[in-house]
Parts: C-alpha cells; sequence; structure tokens
C-alpha cells in the first residue's frame, strides 16, 4: 500500500513539474501564433463560408520584422487568454507582399465606410464590426488610448499581423486616423476591454454637440454607475 | 481503533490549509501560491493589541481626473515652460487679467530641501477651485504623490515596448479594476483593502465589531473584496444603512422604535415585518437557504448598528446652522451645508448637497459614533464620477480668457467636500463626548483615479475642448498623519514627446514612476500591517524599490525607479 502511495506521489511530483515547466520556462517561440489550430478557420460571422471545415493545420506565421514600436502585444496573454488560432489559408485571409494578413471579409465592409450614400450611423456600426473581429480573434479590443493606435491595431501592429482594414483606405488621413465622412477622427473611448465607445462629431465636426454621431451599448462590464456622469 | 464514523471538526487552521490544497489545480498555481501566502499571513498574524481606532478612506475618482491641472509646475518650476508651450487651451495662467481664476500657488517642503531636486522644482499650484486645499497644504494637512499609476514591473518609456504591461491601458473599468486589485498582471481575486481586512479583522475587530471592516458608499467595490471571503462589504447610502423597503423611514409604518426590532406596530406592516424577520430566523439544512438567511440577518443587525452610530453623531449639533424650522442641524451635515454655500435654512439643504459630500458626511457620522459600531480598523470606500473630460472640460485662451468647464466644477465639488471632511475630522478631536481618544491623525483619506488624462488638449476651443485617456497620474493624501506640505514621487518633466510619455504618442500620457502599491503599502503599513505582511497584501511590492527609500539621481530613470519617495506618512 505504501509503494502504491509513493508511486502515486511521485508521478503527481513529476506532472506538476512539467506543468511548472511549461508554464514558467523560457519560451521558445519566435512568434506568438499558435503552431496548429484545431478547428476550422476563424473568421468573422458576417464572412463568407469556408471552403473546407475540416480541422485543418495552420501554417506558421512569419516572424514578425516589424520594429519593437509596432509589434502587437496581447496582455490578455496574463490571464491565459491565448488569441484564437486562426487557417491563414482559408479565402478569407489574403496575405500581403509586406508579411501583413488581409482579412477580407472584414475589409470588404469597411469599404462602405464614410459611403455619403448610407446612413452614417453605419459607419459608426462598421467600425464597431472591424472592432469587435479584432476582439473575437485577440480576445481584447485594441490597446488603444487614440485613434491612432487603433488604426495601427487594425492594419497589422498585431501578432498575427492582420490588416482588418486596408492601409490605403481613403478614411485613413495623412496622420494615420480614421475619419469620418467630414474629415474629422473618429474618437475611439475605451471603456473596457470588450467595450469601445466610437463617436463621430457629426456635421458640426464638433465633438460634444447634438449631433455626434455614436450607438449607445449597454455597459456590462464592471459597474456601470462608475460612469455616471450623473454622479455630481 | 479509529471510529469511521466519529465526525472530525475542522478548526480554522484546518480549514485554511485544505481548502489552500483543495484549490491547488493544475491551472491555478501561481493565484494559489499567492493565496496561500496570504492564508500563511492570517495565521501568522499575531496583533493582538486593540483599542486605538484608525480609519482609511480611498476616494476614488471615476472616469479619471485630468490631475495635470489638479496639480500643475508652478512659477519657477522647470516643467512650467512645457506645460504653458504644449498643454494649449488647457493651460491654465498662473496669472490673468483680473485674477479671478489664478491657480493656487503651493511649495512642497520636501523638494525643497532636496539637494538633488531640480531648482524651482518645489514650486507647484493647484487648480484656481481648490483654494481650501492649498490651506490644507500650506498647513501639513494634505500632501500630494505625483505620476502613480499600474504597473507589471517598473517601467519605462525606454522599456515600454519591451516589458509586460498593465493589460487594457488606457480602458476605464481594466484601469479601475487594477487601481483597486494593484494586481494587474492577474485575473481579479480581489482588492488591496479586502486583502488588509483579511489581516486585520481577525485581531482588531473581533469579538467587539459589530459590522463589517469593510463599509462601501460608492455600492460593491473592486477594492474591498475580500480574498478569503472573511470579510464582507457592507454598503452604506448616503442616508445610512440600507433598509428593507415597504416599511417606511426608518420603519416608521412598522416599529414604534426603529432601534428596536421588535417594537412592532399593530398593524398589516408591523405584522408583515414580524413575521418576516422570524421567517429570516429560521435555520435550514439547504447551505444557499440558511446562507440567504444569514445575509438578510446580518443585514438587519447592522442596520441597527449604523443607526445608533448616525443617531449618536446626529447629537452633535452646529453652532450656526439652523434648518427652516429653527432647529440645528447636527454639526456634521451643517459644515458640509455651509462649507458648499447652502443656506442651511433651505428645506432641500442637504439634498442640495454634491454626492461626494453626502458620502463624506456618512463616514464622518461612522467615524464620529465609531464606539457604536466597535472596530478598531474601519476601510472606507468612496467615489467621486463624472471626471471624462473629453469635451468641456474647460480652459483658457488670449481670445476667449478663463473659460470654466467640467474640471471647475469637479475641483469646486471636491475642494468643499476635502474641506468639510477636514474640519469634521479636527473638530471632533476636540469633541469632548463623541471625540474620547479621538485624535485627528486616526484618519487617513487618500484619492485613487482610473488613469491620468493626456497632457495635450483634443482641440483648440478652451469651451469645448478636453482630454484624453493616459496614464501616470497625480492623487493627493490627508490626514493628520500624512506628511502634509510635500509633493511625494516624480512629477513630469511634461514634455509631450519626451522620455516621460509612452512612445509613439505625441498627446503626453506619462509612464508611471511609481507603481499603485508603492502608494498603498503606506496605508497598510500605517493600519499595522507588519512588515514581513506587507508583500502578502500586495505581491507584486517586491518588484518595485522599497516606497520608503529616497535619495535619487534625477537624471537618471534607473536610479528614479529604485528610490520610490513615497514615505509620505508619519510614524509607520
Amino acid at each position: 500500500m505504501k509503494k502504491f502511495i509513493f508511486i502515486a506521489l511521485a508521478l503527481l511530483i513529476a506532472v506538476e513539474v512539467v506543468v511548472l515547466a511549461i508554464r514558467f520556462g523560457p519560451s521558445t517561440d519566435t512568434d506568438p501564433a499558435p503552431a496548429q489550430t484545431s478547428g476550422p478557420a476563424q473568421g468573422l460571422d458576417t464572412g463568407p463560408p469556408l471552403a473546407s471545415t475540416a480541422p485543418t493545420a495552420a501554417p506558421r506565421l512569419p516572424a514578425p520584422n516589424l520594429p519593437p514600436e509596432t509589434k502587437g502585444v496581447i496582455r490578455s496573454e496574463f490571464f491565459g487568454l491565448k488569441p484564437l488560432a486562426l487557417d491563414l489559408e482559408a479565402p478569407v485571409f489574403q496575405q500581403q507582399d509586406d508579411g501583413r494578413i488581409l482579412k477580407t471579409d472584414v475589409a470588404e465592409q469597411l469599404n462602405d465606410l464614410n459611403d455619403p450614400e448610407q446612413d452614417p450611423v453605419q459607419d459608426i456600426q462598421i467600425l464597431t464590426s472591424a472592432v469587435a473581429s479584432y476582439r473575437q480573434i485577440f480576445r481584447e479590443n485594441p490597446i488603444a488610448g487614440e485613434n491612432r493606435e487603433v488604426v495601427e491595431a487594425l492594419t497589422g501592429s498585431n501578432p498575427y499581423r492582420l490588416m482588418f482594414i486596408d492601409p490605403t483606405h481613403p478614411a485613413i488621413s495623412s496622420d494615420n486616423q480614421l475619419v469620418d465622412r467630414w474629415n474629422v477622427p473618429y474618437e475611439f473611448h475605451p471603456v473596457s476591454g470588450d467595450h469601445m465607445e466610437i463617436r463621430s462629431a457629426g456635421v458640426d465636426q464638433q465633438f460634444g454637440t447634438g449631433d455626434d454621431i455614436m450607438i449607445e451599448e449597454p455597459f456590462e462590464f464592471g459597474s456601470s454607475e462608475n460612469f455616471d456622469e450623473s454622479d455630481q | 481503533m479509529r471510529n469511521k464514523n466519529k465526525k472530525i471538526e475542522m478548526s480554522r487552521r484546518g480549514f485554511l490549509a485544505r481548502s489552500a490544497c483543495a484549490s491547488m489545480g493544475v491551472g491555478g498555481v501561481v493565484n494559489t501560491l499567492a493565496h496561500m501566502r496570504l492564508m500563511e499571513g492570517a495565521l501568522a498574524n499575531t496583533v493582538t493589541s486593540i483599542g486605538d481606532y484608525k480609519a482609511a478612506i480611498v476616494l476614488f475618482h471615476f472616469g479619471a481626473t485630468d490631475s495635470n491641472n489638479m496639480l500643475m509646475p508652478g512659477s519657477g518650476h522647470p516643467a512650467r515652460s512645457n506645460y504653458e508651450q504644449h498643454r494649449g487651451v488647457l493651460a491654465l495662467p498662473l496669472s490673468s487679467p483680473g485674477g479671478t481664476n489664478d491657480p493656487h500657488p503651493i511649495v512642497a517642503d520636501n523638494l525643497a530641501t532636496d539637494p538633488a531636486a531640480a531648482a524651482g522644482a518645489e514650486n507647484f499650484a493647484l487648480h484656481p477651485e481648490l483654494g481650501d486645499l492649498k490651506t490644507m497644504f500650506d498647513a501639513g494637512e494634505l500632501a500630494f504623490a505625483a505620476n502613480v499609476g499600474t504597473l507589471v514591473v517598473p517601467t519605462t518609456a525606454a522599456t515600454y515596448n519591451s516589458v509586460p504591461l498593465p493589460p487594457q491601458l488606457f480602458s476605464h473599468s481594466d484601469q479601475q479594476n487594477q487601481w483597486q486589485s494593484s494586481i494587474p498582471d492577474k485575473p481579479f481575486q480581489s482588492g488591496w483593502s479586502g486583502r488588509i481586512a483579511d489581516l486585520l479583522n481577525p485581531a482588531w475587530n473581533i469579538p467587539d465589531g459589530k459590522i463589517s471592516m469593510s463599509v462601501s458608499l460608492s455600492g460593491i467595490n473592486d477594492n474591498q473584496v475580500s480574498l478569503l471571503g472573511d470579510v464582507s462589504q457592507y454598503s452604506v447610502t448616503n442616508n445610512g444603512a440600507i433598509s428593507l423597503n415597504g416599511y417606511g423611514t426608518n420603519y416608521a409604518n412598522a416599529l414604534t422604535d426603529a432601534s428596536n426590532p421588535t417594537s412592532y406596530i399593530r398593524n398589516a406592516n408591523g405584522r408583515r415585518l414580524k413575521a418576516f424577520q422570524d421567517i429570516m430566523n429560521y435555520t435550514h439544512d439547504h447551505l444557499f437557504e440558511e446562507n440567504y438567511n444569514v445575509v438578510v440577518r446580518r443585514a438587519r443587525q447592522n442596520e441597527g448598528f449604523i443607526g445608533n452610530a448616525f443617531s449618536t453623531a446626529n447629537g452633535w449639533l452646529h453652532p450656526s446652522a439652523v434648518d427652516n424650522n429653527g432647529n440645528p442641524w447636527g454639526f456634521i451635515e451643517g459644515t458640509f451645508i455651509l462649507q458648499n454655500g447652502i443656506n442651511p435654512a433651505s428645506g432641500t439643504a442637504l439634498n442640495n448637497l454634491p454626492s461626494l459630500s453626502r458620502q463624506l458626511i456618512s463616514i464622518a457620522k461612522m467615524i464620529a459614533g465609531r464606539n457604536s459600531l466597535g472596530n478598531s480598523r474601519q476601510l472606507f470606500f468612496c467615489s467621486y464620477g463624472g471626471h471624462d473630460t473629453h469635451q468641456d472640460q474647460g480652459g483658457y485662451s488670449n481670445g476667449a480668457g478663463y473659460v470654466a468647464g467640467d474640471l471647475d466644477d469637479n475641483m469646486t465639488t471636491l475642494n468643499n467636500a476635502l474641506k468639510a471632511f477636514n474640519d469634521v475630522m479636527k473638530a471632533l478631536a476636540s469633541e469632548p463626548t463623541l471625540g474620547g481618544d479621538f485624535n485627528y491623525n486616526d484618519f487617513i483619506l487618500a484619492s485613487h483615479s482610473d488613469f491620468n488624462r493626456t497632457f495635450t488638449p483634443n482641440g483648440s476651443n478652451p469651451g469645448s475642448s478636453g482630454s484624453d485617456h493616459a496614464w501616470g497620474t497625480n492623487v493627493y493624501m490627508m490626514g493628520g498623519d500624512v506628511k502634509g506640505k510635500n509633493v511625494f514621487g516624480y512629477y513630469p518633466n511634461l514634455n509631450p514627446t519626451g522620455n516621460w510619455t509612452t512612445p509613439g504618442s505625441s498627446r503626453g500620457r506619462w509612464v508611471p514612476t511609481s507603481a499603485v502599491e508603492q502608494f498603498s503599502a503606506p496605508i497598510a503599513k500605517w493600519l499595522g500591517i507588519a512588515d514581513t505582511e506587507i508583500g502578502t497584501i500586495f505581491p507584486n511590492l517586491e518588484r518595485f524599490a522599497d516606497p520608503f527609500t529616497t535619495g535619487y539621481d534625477p537624471s537618471n530613470f534607473d536610479s528614479i525607479l529604485a528610490n520610490a519617495n513615497m514615505d509620505w506618512i508619519t510614524s509607520i
């Protein structure tokens, strides 16, 4: 009996050592992409149907060769939330010459951004959808306090070097900001890792006025009263 | 021979040890280790003294205050030129035509006498609406800590892209959560106040304490979440304890005496309340049912104790504030009403007070009535929202002059609330009956904020412009044991593209030079946490410099990070 207990304890310790080594040991990966995927390619819900739904091995992503300041960093990895595994050979992903990968379904949606034929509210909806697509893959919103940082995240400054919007899109200004149809940069307001408010200044091109355009979303994280402007 | 059927009584020590082992799952090794450290601390905590009273108050500025204009560089400060050059319409001149909205100059003694500080580094100015805070600062009752923020490891602009950063920088709720937990690199489990309560409550508040050590005036908060679950947050409203609905104010429709829970009136409400309380006194085999009843019973008991504390405090009358019936206000309410410039004779005087003042009134009453509550160590959490000034912050231009905005309103509210609270605390210390052994240095109030706001404005119109989300911020501390008239930490050089700001941004987002735990650790120590247990409360603190060191080289960030300059509480 004692022998059995000893063996069981030894096995348990061995398992713990292996787990700890994996958890804390030095990483030999040079890029954060998963080596393989266990499921079908992950695209936007609105994306085109995938050619194959059978589990396929995803190619290893090219090692990032961007300058350090443009490397994407996924803070959520602290919490064990790895980016989704992607099949980058699926039609929805289009490899670019510079190593970035265009997510075509989102990019096609964004082609309609600032289209004068459509309601400006749809612009906000399209952008919200693009940010949601980013969040779906990277498990959190772009880490961005500024419009420019959102643009960087959506144009390839992320661990997969995914582009959700074509960098030459006319809505991206020369100073790398997403601007509305009145040429005023959108306001991206990070409420939480899951909730990014997006606002256009509207026709008068002034924020904080009655014609501002935004989508009211219910705030689900934390205490909503934390932002209650009327709590005076 | 062992009787297999014998019921084994589990001691508290045994329970803690077993729960630690049970939670030793593979996925949670790191958290469990932290958990075990905390429990070891709880078991090893041998503090037995009781009798002296200390209350720590966390005031959270939800929405993120623009502390660049709360504490700004004054005349001759080396960062003043950057302030005037880069702050745009948010830059407030030290003097302007008419002089009615001039910032209030203050001089930080610690920097004036520090040979390493640059010439003029001691000269600051407070927002024009913070006149009373200047008085408190000059009197040594208030201090500031500069450029504090959430950090995973010591970080500079040079290492920003190579070290782990707090998750979701610039996001309101994430940064609020991380300020309150002080463990940004782990999924949220507990707040730093909650962990202090875990350790101190058994030694300081049991058996005499009648309510929770952690009282919130701002609903459920992260800061007071206990790790062990032994100290539940107790929420109190601006009007006192939360009563059961349907029985009138203070149970006037059901009880003849609100302080006597069995003085039922012979009417439908009285019978209904009696029936409800009888049902809540049943015991149940089912754990959920039993715990539900326990929570309700505890709430009713707490309500009585809070009510007694408030009643005691209400007996302290103000000498000059009289309501519309000619009756004197309680001293605490009266002080806040007068400070806020509200006519005490107005029938709605109390209701016209800002939420922050009303929260601090309740805290002051619980401190004044502390003997009814029985705790020797008390933690309060209150909050002040509405600081997310992306627009209409208020500013200045040569053409428009001074344009007051939302920040001015917020600073006015803050100034009045802190001044009145400070006055009440000082008065309480000399009040013969309620004061007792209370001293002015028995409380400390410290502020938190999601983050600072961008240094550069987001527009060029002083009326409509505002500021956006940034990082390291300036906070304040108030109380008799605060080393007042000082500015701790390190004030940025305010160059929005320099080596104090996040790379790639030209907005001025200061990389914190002090972590939240370095700022908060002195509070824990002041409350009674031993040096050997500080790491249990702030498990990441060991990554940072000892908060109590100083002697930095101002030209060297490594030296700055190695000398926290956060020794802001006396006698610890």
